[in-house]
């Protein structure tokens, strides 16, 4: 394999400066290239953006005055257009214009406490978002940034911690505190969304909170991390899936353990097949797949 | 028989602690019925108007949208009628006369989820109709 034969190595290129309280997440424009986006708990979302020339990194926006508590998390529509923002105030914001007036276009305010994670689909058709009050709602994306409630999914037990659809299909993947990860599909158009799937410690799941969950190109592996230490990797039959003969359930394939001493907060999947886990240890740990097993190469430290 | 009569007759100084403990007894739950019933009577009322006034609240909201939707049907989408309809269907089903009946704490959970689907769907913000008082959610312990 090629990527195990080179040296992977994580080089730091620039530390961004600006926010005034811890930075939760960020995100990268799908559209275009060298606008990063990120949210934080000084209430506050900034836009990057990366100087073509200097090929350094400056802010372009601050997003303000619209979240009254800490910004949990964000993500880009498809078309790299808007930005919808999951706040601990209970409101999910979009937003859009970031060019010229960043504008916010449309506050969902549904759940009853703390919203942990916001995803758009493949198409930018529809938003989910997930929160403390363990229910997933899933919104329609309608003309003049209209949103529509398409479902309100509580099958849950505790706090959702997020959400993600899958890269090419509509089925929607979210990951909680009651350590299961659940899929949620709709059989037809008219949105009924129902729980298909239950991945939990019988299907050799995770034992512990799972915080964070992430699909490889293909769309037919995903990669899922926890508090019990370990990253997860899952796989299904995508073309089958494709087929639209009906769901095709996802399986364990292994499990990645002893790399991490402490709650694995973030893992994500590159476009290169390289998977990246953050965790609570201060350190990044990239795995490529050496054939039928996940190796990991070299750890980072921050 | 004689020894018979004997052994009643002794056994009442012989059990002379029992009696009074049983006594005791008596007397307190007499008086503990008496103030039982007035705590049981003050937390029924209570929690009896906090589910009234819940279920008329929510009545009330029910007839004021489906007024609105018999002047003009094609405001709302298809789905907020069914919305709607299923808000209504499960406002009848809520076992307001029996309050011992299980089902009654699903079907609160049931309407206070429609409740939040129905205002987002009409895009109102739930928090400018709901009075004060409007219960929060079951479960407070969570971090």
């Amino acid at each position: 394999m090629k990527l195990m034969d080179k040296n992977l190595g994580l080089v730091e290129v620039q530390k961004l400066e600006g926010h005034t309280d811890r930075v939760w997440n960020v995100a990268w424009n799908p559209a275009a290239d060298g606008v990063l986006a990120s949210c934080s708990a000084d209430k506050t979302v900034r836009i990057w953006e990366q100087s073509s020339l200097t090929r350094s990194w400056t802010c372009k926006a601050v997003l303000e005055g619209t979240h009254t508590r800490t910004v949990k998390s964000l993500a880009w529509s498809p078309s790299g257009k808007l930005l919808a923002t999951a706040s601990f105030d209970g409101t999910t914001c979009v937003w859009e214009n970031f060019a010229t007036d960043s504008e916010s276009v449309s506050v969902l305010q549904v759940h009853e406490s703390e919203v942990k994670s916001v995803s758009w689909n493949a198409s930018g058709s529809l938003l989910a978002t997930c929160g403390r009050d363990k229910s997933v709602w899933i919104w329609e994306v309608l003309p003049e940034n209209e949103f529509e409630c398409a479902a309100v999914l509580t099958g849950h037990s505790e706090d959702v911690k997020m959400v993600l659809w899958h890269p090419t299909m509509d089925v929607l993947f979210s990951c909680s505190y009651d350590n299961t990860i659940k899929i949620w599909w709709s059989e037809d158009e008219y949105g009924d969304y129902n729980c298909v799937q239950t991945l939990g410690e019988l299907n050799n799941g995770h034992s512990s909170t799972v915080w964070s969950i992430s699909f490889n190109a293909a769309g037919d592996k995903m990669v899922t991390c926890s508090d019990d230490l370990t990253v997860k990797i899952w796989k299904t039959d995508i073309s089958m899936m494709q087929t639209g003969e009906g769901y095709v359930p996802w399986t364990h394939v292994c499990t990645l353990s002893g790399f991490h001493d402490r709650t694995i907060y973030s893992v994500h999947w590159s476009r290169d097949g390289v998977i990246a886990s953050g965790a609570g240890d201060d350190t990044i740990q990239l795995y490529v797949d050496s054939n039928s097993d996940s190796v990991c190469p070299s750890p980072f430290y921050l | 028989m004689s020894s018979g009569l004997n052994e009643d007759f002794l056994d009442c100084i012989v059990r002379l602690e029992e009696t009074h403990i049983q006594q005791g007894f008596d007397e307190g739950y007499e008086e503990g019925l008496v103030s039982g019933r007035e705590d049981a009577r003050h937390l029924g009322l209570k929690l009896g108007f906090e589910t009234g006034e819940l279920i008329g609240f929510y009545k009330g909201c029910s007839a004021l949208w489906n007024s609105a939707l018999r002047i003009d049907p094609t405001r709302f989408s298809p789905q907020l009628h069914k919305h709607l309809n299923d808000f209504h269907v499960l406002l009848e089903k809520f076992p307001l006369l029996d309050p011992e009946d299980e089902a009654k704490d699903g079907i609160k959970d049931d309407l206070r989820l429609k409740f939040s689907i129905i205002c987002a769907s009409l895009s109102i913000s739930k928090k400018q109709l709901e009075y004060k008082g409007y219960p929060n959610p079951s479960s407070n312990l969570d971090f």
